[in-house]
This record gives structure tokens, C-alpha cells and sequence, in this order.
């Protein structure tokens, strides 16, 4: 086992140890997992046109503040408005101009669609592409859709992010496709959340899907397979895991926090697969949406 | 044993794309043969209803000159790995810069954007394929030379030859771009370079000038294609008029498009009107103004009366009517008088000017778009309903009002069955009309892509079925439209392709041809 590898592995158990203790135990943790993933990258935020930036913007400097060391504890943010449809070279030249940056960018689809080719004529490098939609209809199954496209798993935030949104009661579904299914990560199995059944695709163990208060049928046509779909039971479960209990005050802020932990390289609930999903839905089948149904943005984690 | 490459062409075994990548590095270098998955995330969103893994590239190979590209076909042959080429990669909600196939290696043109000429007395250009609009226009106002540029909507950021390739449109009167592209040079599969028109005759000073050459015409060929690869491209621009009048006609009833159509028509015939005509709906003016959820928030497809609510809110007409004058400010007027007259006939229509339109938003981008400025307000679509799901459906028909009315009304049909929004407008050419409809979806909704994907199919069978060609098409459709122009075009496209490029090594799957 390479060294950091090793000292990731601790770091999560003995934070989940600490953690029972009702200690904190994630920092320590967060020094090893970003010693793996190599951040020594200066983190931004950059906030496009969308309403939801501030509110993202809260949960990923509580993300910045808890799990950063160093010069990485605040982040530095900047606000690009409007200015992506109206002057994209404005942005070019900041991407251009950027030298071994990692930016998390969170705008709304019209400017995402131009953000995505602009990032591809800076030679950037797209780690973790997400796609986030709270449904405006009261009647929707699930109230809250993540997707992502994420280079690896050791980019996820979707365990984090699932681990989060199932304590406030939210129903949701998070689908996650890796491009590449990192080898090393196979030692991650056990980081799997307790509070949901989890599957892996009979003959096909890439692909995961994890389920709570929600029939595995049902579950697998929300994420965005079949109903008929054959899973196995992963019989894998987790001696701990990490709970985090942070005063986020709504799924924004909740996935902004997940977001910023991700790109930190913090390296929480992650899994060797090529797609995963988590899908919940509450008994109470609580639809607050925290006054923000409709809401939708897109966020980026780049290096450039 | 896990492989390294994100995805492997087909029928290419690792050991052999490796091979063929070591040949690529050695042709351009380390730092322009990208493979990893960071590197090649950025050319996978499509904004299409299939899985993104069925588009994933393999590689990415970023030339610079004509000679690399040279040796990356050799390699490509002799490896049997297929590329697919873009230019700026912008053709967004047809495929964007993603391969039509999983495992394709992507030739990004991108680098090689080197203006080469541009003739202020010609009023012609010759670029290279990475050369971006913004930075044509930049180039143009940099030196003074009078010159407008005609592009599509997302202007600054793409750019003429790929627009130009895939028969794309502008809004100036040169908005049929194909028809002003003059001179193509080409590397052919087999490694030649052929020079297209007056190109291949040594000491010519005509290949900008004259399209025709001897012999049959060529440049056809290489357009929607798959033959060859366009590294340089000749096109005319249009000089700067003395004076340019834009303006809107906002119409309130839907039935209204029939009198349009024919009051546009010999307009645009005679060259009263020199640009295309854009007659836009009133829900594809409206994401410039408003957000969906604003007006309706259950499932289903906009309601009447909702729209009703934003035509009145934001002052808009069920159609919006965009064209412009061009010329001597004499000619102009004289002009002015006749479309004046011509669309004040009925009585139904209110004709707005520049001055009076100066404030609306939607206009203003529409104003810009004809006299070849940047803009790119149009991306608003894409926040209409949100999910980042988009798919242009473009059928054809004769510039007729009584060919407008059935499309509308099958194409509401069919996007209502399916629960989306009839996004949608009208565009005469000149004897031609394009029906354009923004197919928006939520893409985190797998109902949602399921019934979009399922939608544009019905969309494309049924319009076929009545006679109405697709001009343009993603690459998860292209199969399908190609079916629908018959078995003899299909065979005369396989019978160009096995004669031009016998390992399929360019793009297999553009337009349907392999």
C-alpha cells in the first residue's frame, strides 16, 4: 500500500473514532486525504450569474474553514456576474492567466454552457462537472437532483453530499459517472453510509446504487435506470463513518459545503466504481425546499 | 486489468492505441496529446439524451500545422483509430466538441488559428480552422478595413469554418454561410493535400475569388462530412454599409405566421429584405426576459394562457419579426416605404423601430446579430427550463404561410405529449424556410431525457414522413436523418467515403456515413 494511501485510511478511521468520542475528527483526516490528492493548488471560488451564489459561497467557506490548513482556511471568491455573456474574454484572460489554480465555479446553465467551452480553449483540466435542480413542482418524487461528471473518484462529492442531505430529511437523488475508475481507490469500499442499502450491478460491480426509505426498483428508475435493472446486494458496511453536523442552512449551502470538501481533496465516502447513486426518500415525505424550489445552478471544480 | 484510456476506440486493442499514441506524441509533443480523464472531461457535455459515455473520446490531439496533420492520418491509418475533428468545438445542442462515437480521438483545431488574409478590396478572408469570430472581428476593427462579419448565435466564441462546415446560418445578409465560402484546403485521408476550386492551380491569385474552378465543384463535399479534413477556408465578408436599419414587428395571434410568411416572401426575393427573416415566438424571445418557473411550475408543457401572461408582461408579440435594411441611407428609405406598406396592409401588425425598441433586451441582441456584432444572450434558452438538456430540431420547407401552421401544430403536439416547451421560430431564407425549435429539457430528470430523447425521435419521423428534411442534426440523430433522405444518397455518400478514406479513419458516423 503506498504511504499515502495508508495515512488516508487512518486518518478516515481514526476519524470516525474520534468522532463516536464526539470529537471532530475530520481535520486530521483532511491533512492526510489532501496529502494524497496533491493539493497544493491556491483554491478560488468564482461565482457566475445565478441567485444561489452567496448561498453556495456560505457553504463552501464553512467547507474552506473546516477542512483547510494553511493559506487554504478562506476563500478567496470573485464575481463574474453577468460578464460571461455579455465579455467572455474577460474570463479567458482570467483562465488564461491562472497558473496552478484549482477553481470552483458555480453559475447558471446559459453561462455554465459557455464556462464548459471556455474552460476546454484554456487546456483546462475538469475534474468535477455537477448539475444541481430542486424541483419548482410540489408533486415531484424527489425534491432535490444532483448530477455529476466527475474525472474520478477521488473527485466525489456525492458521498459527502448524500451523507449531508439524509439528516435534514431531504428526499433526493445524486447520480455520479466517473470517466475513470481510479484503481487505488478500492480500499474505500467500507466508506459506505450506514443509513442506506446498498447494490452494485449484478455483473457489472462499477456501478452502484445506494437506497433509503425507497423500493430498489423505484430507486433505480429515479437515478436513471431501469426498473428492471438486476442488482446485488453489497454486503459491505461500514464499522463508522463520519457524520457531519455543520449549521448549513439549506441544500445550497449543503452542496456547496460537499463541492469545496471534494476539491480540497478531502476524500470523504468514496468508492471504486464507474457511476454510483444514492437515492432517499423520507417517511414524512418532507418537500421543503427551504423556499428555493426551483433553483437550479451547475458548479465546476477545474485546475488550470 | 483496468486500462488507462478513459475510452478505446472500436475494434482498437489497447496494446495498438498505445501504440498509435506514442506515434501521435511523438508528432506534436507530450503537452498536445491529452488523455487523461481531466484533460478530456471538457469535450464530453453534449446536451443530448443519451450517456455521455456513448460520446466519450479517447484521446485528444491538439495540431498546429498541416504537416502534423499529415502524419497523425498516417498513424491513424496505420492503427486503424478513427478521429473526429472541430475547430472551436462550439456546435452546442448539435454535439458539441464530443465524438459522434465512444473511443474517437478528437483532432481539436483549436491551435492552428492564424488569420491569413483578408483582402479589404476583395472583402474576402482565408483562415484557419481555430480562428474564432471575436478574434476575426477584433482583426477587422484593429485595421480599419470596413468589414462585417456574418455569424450565428453563439458568435464570439465559435468561429466560421466550423460553422461554415456544418452549414450553419448568420443573420447579415451573407447569413447563408456555405453560399459565401470560397476556397478550401483539405488533408485527404490518404495524407494529400488538395487545394479546392482556383487552390489547386500553381500561381493562381483567384482562389478567394472565384468558387468554381474547372471540373465538378468540390467544396460541397467536404461540408456535413467526413472526406477530408478543412485546414484552410476562403469566405467572403460583407463591406460595411453606409447605413443599417433594424427593426421588429410583434403580431398577437398565432395564425398570424401564414399572413407573415407571404408578406416576407417576394421581400426577400426581390432583395428588398437582404437577411434572413427570423420570425421568433413568443416563448423563444422569453427566456431573455423571464425564467420559466416564474409562470408554471407543474409538469407538462407551457400552458396558453401562460404565455399570454409573458407576451403582456414583457411586451412581446406571439411572433417577433427581425430583419433589417441595409445600404445608402436613400436606398433605405425607399426600402423602409415598401416593407412599411407591405406588412401595413392588414392592419395586425406593429412595426417597431431601433428607436423604438432600443430598451427590449431581446431586440437589442437580435439588432446586433445583424450587423455581425458579438453577443451571446441567446445562451438565455438554456435557462429556460434548466437541467442543461438542448437539441435543435431544424426541418425545411418552402417559404410558404400555408407551410406553417401544420409544423407548428404537429411540432406542439408532439413536444406536449412529452411534456416540453415549444421553444420555436421561423426562418426565411429566401425561397427556403427553417423551422427551429430548441428542444429543452432537464437533463438530471432521466423521465424527463428519456421522453426528450423519445420526442425528438417522433419529431424527426414524423416531419420526414411529410415530406420536411432535416438541414442539421446531433450526432445521436445523424443515423436516423440520414435514413430519411433514401438509399441511393446513402449509397453515393458510403461510395465517396470508401473511394477518399478506405480505413473510415475520418470521422466515421458524421452524417450517417461510415
Amino acid at each position: 500500500m503506498d504511504e499515502t494511501r495508508r495515512n488516508l485510511i487512518k486518518g478516515m478511521l481514526t476519524g470516525g473514532t474520534l468522532l463516536v468520542l464526539g470529537i471532530p475528527g475530520i481535520v486530521q483526516a483532511a491533512s492526510s486525504s489532501a496529502v494524497f490528492s496533491g493539493i497544493t493548488r491556491d483554491c478560488h471560488l468564482l461565482l457566475g450569474s445565478t441567485p444561489i451564489g452567496e448561498a453556495f459561497a456560505t457553504g463552501a467557506r464553512a467547507a474552506c474553514a473546516y477542512y483547510g490548513h494553511g493559506a487554504q482556511d478562506s476563500l478567496v471568491t470573485s464575481q463574474l456576474g453577468e460578464t460571461l455573456l455579455v465579455d467572455p474574454q474577460y474570463t479567458a484572460n482570467l483562465l488564461a492567466q491562472s497558473k496552478n489554480m484549482r477553481w470552483i465555479a458555480v453559475m447558471d446553465y446559459a453561462h455554465a454552457a459557455i464556462f464548459t467551452e471556455l474552460v476546454r480553449n484554456a487546456n483546462g483540466r475538469l475534474l468535477a462537472l455537477g448539475s444541481h435542480v430542486s424541483a419548482s413542482n410540489t408533486d415531484a418524487v424527489l425534491s432535490l437532483r444532483h448530477r455529476w461528471t466527475t474525472a474520478s473518484p477521488a473527485y466525489s462529492a456525492g458521498g459527502l453530499l448524500a451523507s449531508m442531505l439524509v439528516q435534514n430529511e431531504r428526499s433526493f437523488s445524486i447520480r455520479e459517472n466517473f470517466l475513470m475508475a481510479s484503481s487505488h481507490e478500492t480500499r474505500l469500499m467500507n466508506a459506505l453510509l450506514p443509513q442506506f442499502s446498498s447494490y452494485g450491478l449484478a455483473n457489472q460491480s462499477a456501478t452502484h446504487l445506494h437506497c433509503a426509505g425507497i423500493t430498489l426498483p423505484e430507486a433505480s428508475q429515479l437515478a436513471g435506470w431501469e426498473t428492471s435493472t438486476s442488482w446485488d446486494s453489497l454486503a459491505t458496511r461500514p464499522a463508522a463513518s463520519f457524520i457531519e453536523h455543520l449549521p448549513l442552512g439549506n441544500w445550497i449551502e449543503t452542496t456547496g459545503y460537499a463541492v469545496v470538501a471534494a476539491a480540497l481533496g478531502m476524500g470523504i465516502h468514496q468508492e471504486a466504481c464507474a457511476q454510483r447513486a444514492f437515492v432517499h426518500r423520507p417517511g414524512n415525505r418532507n418537500l421543503d425546499h427551504d423556499g428555493l424550489a426551483g433553483q437550479q445552478f451547475v458548479s465546476f471544480v477545474i485546475d488550470v | 486489468m483496468t486500462s488507462q484510456y478513459i475510452a478505446l476506440p472500436k475494434g482498437v486493442s489497447e496494446k495498438n492505441f498505445d501504440a498509435a499514441i506514442h506515434d501521435f506524441r511523438k508528432i506534436l509533443g507530450d503537452a498536445f496529446v491529452l488523455t487523461s480523464a481531466e484533460q478530456l472531461a471538457p469535450y464530453i457535455k453534449t446536451m443530448m439524451p443519451v450517456s455521455d459515455a456513448e460520446h466519450t473520446p479517447s484521446a485528444a490531439l491538439l495540431a498546429t500545422t498541416v504537416e502534423q496533420i499529415q502524419k497523425i492520418v498516417a498513424v491513424c491509418n496505420q492503427y486503424k483509430v478513427p478521429i473526429w475533428m472541430i475547430s472551436t468545438g462550439k456546435n452546442l445542442g448539435y454535439g458539441s466538441a464530443a465524438p459522434a462515437e465512444r473511443g474517437q480521438v478528437v483532432l481539436d483545431l483549436k491551435r492552428m488559428n492564424r488569420i491569413l488574409e483578408v483582402d479589404k478590396d476583395l472583402a474576402f478572408a482565408l483562415v484557419e480552422p481555430g480562428v474564432t469570430y471575436q478574434q476575426l472581428y477584433d482583426y477587422i476593427k484593429e485595421h480599419k478595413l470596413g468589414l462585417w462579419l456574418s455569424m450565428p448565435a453563439p458568435s464570439a466564441i465559435a468561429g466560421p469554418v466550423g460553422n461554415t462546415l456544418d452549414r450553419g446560418v448568420g443573420y447579415t445578409p451573407y447569413g447563408e454561410h456555405f453560399l459565401f465560402a470560397c476556397g478550401m484546403e483539405v488533408v485527404l485521408a490518404n495524407g494529400e493535400v488538395l487545394r479546392t476550386g482556383m487552390g489547386s492551380m500553381p500561381n493562381s491569385n483567384t482562389w478567394q475569388v472565384f468558387k468554381w474552378g474547372y471540373g465538378p465543384y468540390l467544396d460541397g463535399i467536404f461540408t456535413q462530412s467526413n472526406y477530408g479534413i478543412v485546414t484552410k477556408f476562403g469566405f467572403w465578408l460583407m463591406p460595411e454599409p453606409p447605413a443599417f436599419k433594424p427593426f421588429v414587428i410583434q403580431y398577437q395571434h398565432e395564425e398570424d405566421i401564414v399572413e407573415i410568411v407571404e408578406t416576407i416572401r417576394p421581400l426577400r426575393i426581390s432583395g428588398v429584405i437582404p437577411n434572413a427573416v427570423v420570425i421568433a415566438h413568443a416563448l423563444y424571445e422569453a427566456p431573455v426576459k423571464a425564467k420559466r418557473s416564474d409562470y408554471v411550475s407543474g409538469p407538462g408543457s407551457i400552458p396558453d394562457e401562460a404565455v399570454y401572461r409573458i407576451m403582456k408582461d414583457h411586451k412581446l408579440g406571439i411572433w417577433n419579426v427581425y430583419a433589417a435594411l441595409y445600404g445608402t441611407q436613400e436606398q433605405i428609405d425607399v426600402n423602409w416605404k415598401i416593407v412599411t406598406q407591405a406588412f401595413g396592409q392588414s392592419g395586425k401588425a406593429k412595426i417597431l423601430t431601433e428607436q423604438e425598441a432600443a430598451d427590449d433586451p431581446a431586440f437589442a441582441y437580435r439588432a446586433k446579430l445583424m450587423r455581425g456584432e458579438m453577443t451571446l444572450t441567446e445562451f438565455s434558452l438554456y435557462n429556460w427550463r434548466g437541467g442543461g438538456g438542448s437539441m435543435w430540431f431544424a426541418p425545411v420547407s418552402q417559404a410558404r404561410g400555408s407551410e406553417t401552421l401544420k409544423q407548428m401544430a404537429l411540432t406542439k403536439q408532439i413536444l406536449a405529449k412529452y411534456g416540453l416547451d415549444y421553444s420555436g421560430e421561423f426562418i426565411v431564407g429566401m425561397r427556403d424556410m427553417h423551422h427551429i425549435v430548441d428542444v429543452l429539457y432537464d437533463k438530471t430528470d432521466p423521465e424527463q431525457t428519456k421522453a426528450a430523447y423519445q420526442c425528438f425521435d417522433e419529431l424527426l419521423t414524423e416531419f420526414s414522413a411529410r415530406g420536411y428534411g432535416t438541414y442539421r442534426v446531433n450526432t445521436a440523430f445523424m443515423d436516423k436523418v440520414a435514413e430519411t433522405y433514401g438509399p441511393v444518397q446513402r449509397k453515393v455518400h458510403k461510395t465517396l467515403k470508401k473511394a477518399l478514406d478506405p480505413n473510415g479513419i475520418i470521422a466515421p458516423g458524421k452524417s450517417g456515413i461510415r
